[in-house]
């Protein structure tokens, strides 16, 4: 089944899944609503045997600073990224939804549907303070428990410590 | 009397006899540069370099330098790497493991100073902000024939160690370079 026809097929009990305009790679490139992205891979992993995330990550658009050129300008949101796997066809399908980027930032959590979320979001959460609701061990992984802020957001602003 | 100490110009043996006479420093000292015992350790891309100089080609046991798998048994620590604030804390847990008298060499600009990551928010600006350092390799990462410099180096500033300083060990220094003489 190619990914033209899982969009199809999912489409009518997601009325909010739409294409992406602008694809990411070449990887069919699918804009979810925040709300529904753990229900929409429930339905890939259990109707379309797609069993392998690759990776999550997130990108932050802080609005109007410093970002003028379309399509980013004014945009004031994290945006999140997902790539899922079947392996047995060999179709890769990208999932991006958009949250706001408001203290504190709310996504529903993909534990549970996929083994490598475990980590990989609380690599998100790490970086860009992303909470993943539904995540049972959301705490820091690769910076130590020291570190003040989230690197990896626009805004950030390094306090020095005792290791610099 | 073996080939090793015949050589040794320090030592003179008594007429007739099976008794050698030499300064406690001298022998200490020799015993101690000839067999620097690295720990098995290595954090980043310096570590391959680590690795290379501990290999046949380059072959560091003709030096005395012979890679040990626990810091209880180590002499020096040979940091090569980037140092992450997150692997501060086990640096410094094993280099307490480590028996006195005990050395480290700073291996790359990163254990030096941070190195390109000096403006990183998760990497520690230079290994000696931590542990005291004795020598600092520059490279990028540096050769094994660098390393090795490194370690002659720092084997002649182990021949400068008196007993009567300090009982002959490190001094117990909390940060910087340290002057063992």
């Amino acid at each position: 089944m190619t990914a033209e026809e899982i969009f199809i097929k999912l489409q009518a009990s997601f009325p909010g899944l739409v294409k992406s305009e602008e694809r990411i790679k070449d990887y069919p490139t699918w804009t979810v609503p925040a709300q529904s992205v753990r229900t929409v891979c429930e339905q890939l992993r259990s109707g379309f045997s797609f069993n392998y995330l690759d990776f999550i990550t997130a990108v932050d658009w802080p609005g109007s600073v410093g970002n003028t050129v379309p399509p980013a300008a004014g945009r004031d949101v994290f945006e999140l990224v997902y790539l899922i796997s079947a392996l047995s066809t060999g179709v890769k399908i990208c999932l991006r939804c958009e949250i706001s980027r408001k203290e504190p930032a709310f996504i529903p959590s993909l534990y549970g549907v996929f083994m490598a979320a475990d980590w990989q979001e609380r690599e998100v959460y790490d970086l860009f303070g992303i909470h993943f609701e539904g995540h049972p061990n959301l705490k820091r992984i690769l910076t130590p428990e020291t570190q003040l802020g989230y690197p990896l957001r626009k805004d950030y602003a390094h306090v020095p410590d005792s290791y610099d | 009397m073996g080939i090793a100490l015949d050589n040794l110009s320090k030592i003179e043996s008594l007429p007739g006899g099976g008794v050698a006479l030499a300064t406690s420093d001298f022998l200490i000292n020799w015993s101690r540069t000839s067999s620097l015992w690295p720990l098995t350790f290595g954090l980043a891309c310096c570590a391959i370099e680590m690795m290379a100089a501990y290999a046949s080609r380059f072959d560091f046991e003709r030096m005395g330098v012979f890679p040990r798998p626990t810091p209880r048994q180590a002499d020096v620590m040979f940091v090569a790497g980037t140092v992450a604030k997150k692997m501060a804390p086990p640096i410094i847990r094993i280099y307490k493991q480590m028996p006195e008298p005990k050395f480290v060499i700073a291996m790359g600009g990163c254990a030096n100073c941070g190195g390109p990551f000096y403006d990183s928010y998760s990497v520690v600006k230079g290994v000696d902000k931590i542990i005291p350092v004795d020598v600092y390799l520059p490279g990028c990462p540096p050769r094994p024939e660098a390393l090795m410099y490194a370690v002659i180096k720092l084997q002649e500033k182990i021949r400068k160690m008196k007993v009567k300083n300090n009982f002959g060990a490190t001094p117990f220094q909390n940060t910087g370079a340290r002057k063992l003489s």
